[in-house]
């Protein structure tokens, strides 16, 4: 290697610069939690009927596949209903909730104490009013989903600096085009990590109420095999919520790239 | 300067080099339990095509006053008219507004944001977007067209904010500490680009400065207005020749009207 290449990073050296480089750490810490998962079992320090290896999880999951993915399909068909509910009803009762100043005073608190509420204690009246079926599981998780959504929403609507507005009414812009051209994309930001939490907790929402009281989905298969001591199949299903999970929140990123980029995003709350 | 004529042929404003009079105007700002009287029977003739500077001790009402001029602010008492008009609403044909810092939309380039106005008054896609890049050439943008606010120094954006007022081509442009944000070797040059784009281009300018020799600088007619409750104090006229230069402020003239002004507002300070 020659002095040059060594010193391709801030004087550091390539070497350093590639293991110390956030990838490689986030690789690494990866594989250090598989590593884990796979040894503890194996060495009995967590016993196997708590903790499953990596490799007989993985093994039996895949010897199961065909009915971990009717489930997986019946969790995505509930999750994408529940979204609708969630984040279009939050992002719609969000903007009325926002703009409109006497409904932003009367019930914007109302929604924000409700939030602070774990809905999870009222699922038995939940599934008492409208039955375990699929209806139930979306309505769960979408009401899960739906008050952080409007949270947002609202707050990013309420904070649209007051400079662009009146700039925007002094070159003519009408009520409407205010909202559109002004406070919808001020309050971008803000909706986007609307966005982003109210569809991680919808799908929470989601898998919970399958857990709770369902006939399928992950959330059912991993309670089901719970009772019947089978581990590894209690773990393939989480391993299905955590790629769903990750999966969506990296949509949200790929959405939020190319929808805010003017938006700094050092600044990111969440 | 072809964008423009292309953009005032589709503009019917009300009246033609139009100027601007503020007729005994007092407000009162009810905040709650508390009212706060931010200007008292403001008085100002601004005749059609001069550039007309405010000046006064900060809070002592000149932004409440200009949005009073642009329409987004009602008057307690006496009312602002261009002509016979009253101004009670925004008049985009009539009345343009640079704010102090800038209020470019963020998501929007420098192009788009130079085209807002027209857009919003419906002018066609091409015409529009021909006159924003014509403006944004004049004050020596063209190639930052594509740039969001963010990529910008602050004495670029600042001249993005003053296209998009001369592309929203109103007869009236006020402009409320344009420059205040910025230093001052920028704030002369962007003062000098301003007077070269209303020579051009002849508009009634309403400016509000805190700095003086900007205001003796680039004014026809100064108002100095006193600590809050804002009233005028006095009008002095600037009758320094155009087009302006630099060496001006080395003059007399320059320094005595600048005292002037300094001697109009260290009294008022100290009341
Ligand atoms: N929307 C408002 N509500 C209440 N008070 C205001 C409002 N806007 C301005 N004021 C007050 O009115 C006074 C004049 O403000 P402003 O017009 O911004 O002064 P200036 O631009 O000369 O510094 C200040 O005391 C300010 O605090
Ligand atoms: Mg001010």
């Amino acid at each position: 290697m020659s002095a040059g290449a060594d010193k391709a990073n801030d004087g550091r050296p390539l070497w350093l610069a590639v293991v110390a480089s956030p990838l490689t750490m986030r690789l690494a810490c990866l594989g250090a939690i598989l590593l884990f998962w796979e040894l503890a079992p194996r060495m009995e320090w967590i016993s196997p009927v708590m903790l499953s290896t990596l490799s007989s999880t993985v093994m039996i999951g895949f010897a199961n596949i065909d009915v971990f993915l009717a489930n997986l399909g019946v969790t995505l068909g509930s999750l994408l209903l529940a979204l609708v509910i969630a984040l279009g009803g939050g992002a719609v009762v969000g903007v009325l909730l926002g703009s409109i100043r006497p409904l932003r005073n009367t019930l914007l608190p109302i929604m924000s104490s409700i939030y602070a509420v774990p809905l999870v204690v009222v699922y038995p009246v939940f599934t008492a009013w409208v039955g375990i079926g699929v209806e139930s599981k979306v309505l769960f998780g979408g009401l899960y989903g739906f008050f952080p959504m409007l949270l947002a929403t609202a707050a990013g609507i309420r904070t649209v600096d007051s400079r662009y507005m009146l700039a925007a009414r002094s070159m003519g812009a009408t009520r409407v085009q205010v909202i559109l051209h002004v406070m919808l994309p001020a309050a971008l930001p803000s909706v986007i990590s609307g966005v982003r939490i109210g569809s991680a907790l919808t799908a929470i929402g989601v898998v919970v109420a399958e857990m709770m009281a369902a006939t399928a989905g992950i959330g059912f298969l991993i309670t089901q095999n719970r009772t019947m001591f089978n581990t590894a199949e209690v773990y393939f299903g989480v391993l299905l919520v955590v790629v769903l999970a990750g999966t969506i929140d990296w949509l949200v990123s790929v959405f939020e790239r190319r929808a805010a980029d003017w938006y700094p995003q050092k600044v990111r709350a969440i | 300067m072809a964008g423009l004529s292309v953009v005032e042929a589709e503009q019917t404003a009300v009246s033609a080099g139009a100027g601007l009079r503020v007729e005994n105007v007092t407000h009162v700002f009810e905040t709650g339990a508390e009212s706060l009287m931010a200007l008292n029977g403001v008085s100002l003739e601004v005749e059609a095509e001069t550039f007309y500077g405010i000046v006064g001790p900060s809070g002592c009402g000149k932004s409440s006053l200009l949005l009073m001029m642009a329409g987004l602010l009602q008057p307690s008492e006496g009312r602002i008219a261009i002509g016979d008009e009253t101004v009670s609403k925004p008049l985009p044909e009539d009345i343009g507004v640079v704010f102090q810092e800038s209020s470019l939309l963020p998501w929007k380039t420098a192009r788009e944001n130079v085209e807002f106005p027209l857009y919003l008054r419906g002018v066609d896609r091409r015409v529009r977007e021909r006159a924003a890049l014509e403006m944004l050439e004049l004050v020596g943008l063209g190639e930052f067209a594509n740039r969001r606010p963010h990529e910008l120094s602050g004495g670029m954006k600042q001249r993005v904010a003053i296209a998009r007022g001369f592309c929203q081509n109103p007869d009236i442009l006020l402009m409320d500490e344009p420059f205040a944000a910025l230093d001052e070797q920028t704030r002369m040059t962007l003062g000098d680009e301003l007077l070269h784009l209303w020579d051009r281009n002849k508009k009634t300018v309403v400016f509000v400065t805190h700095s003086l020799t900007e205001a003796v600088y680039l004014c026809d007619k100064v108002a100095v207005m006193s600590a809050r409750p804002g009233e005028i104090l006095d009008i002095v006229d600037i009758d320094l020749p155009r087009p302006r230069t630099y060496d001006m402020m080395a003059t007399e003239k320059f320094g005595r009207l600048r005292a002037r002004i300094w001697e109009l507002i260290r009294r008022t300070q100290q009341k």
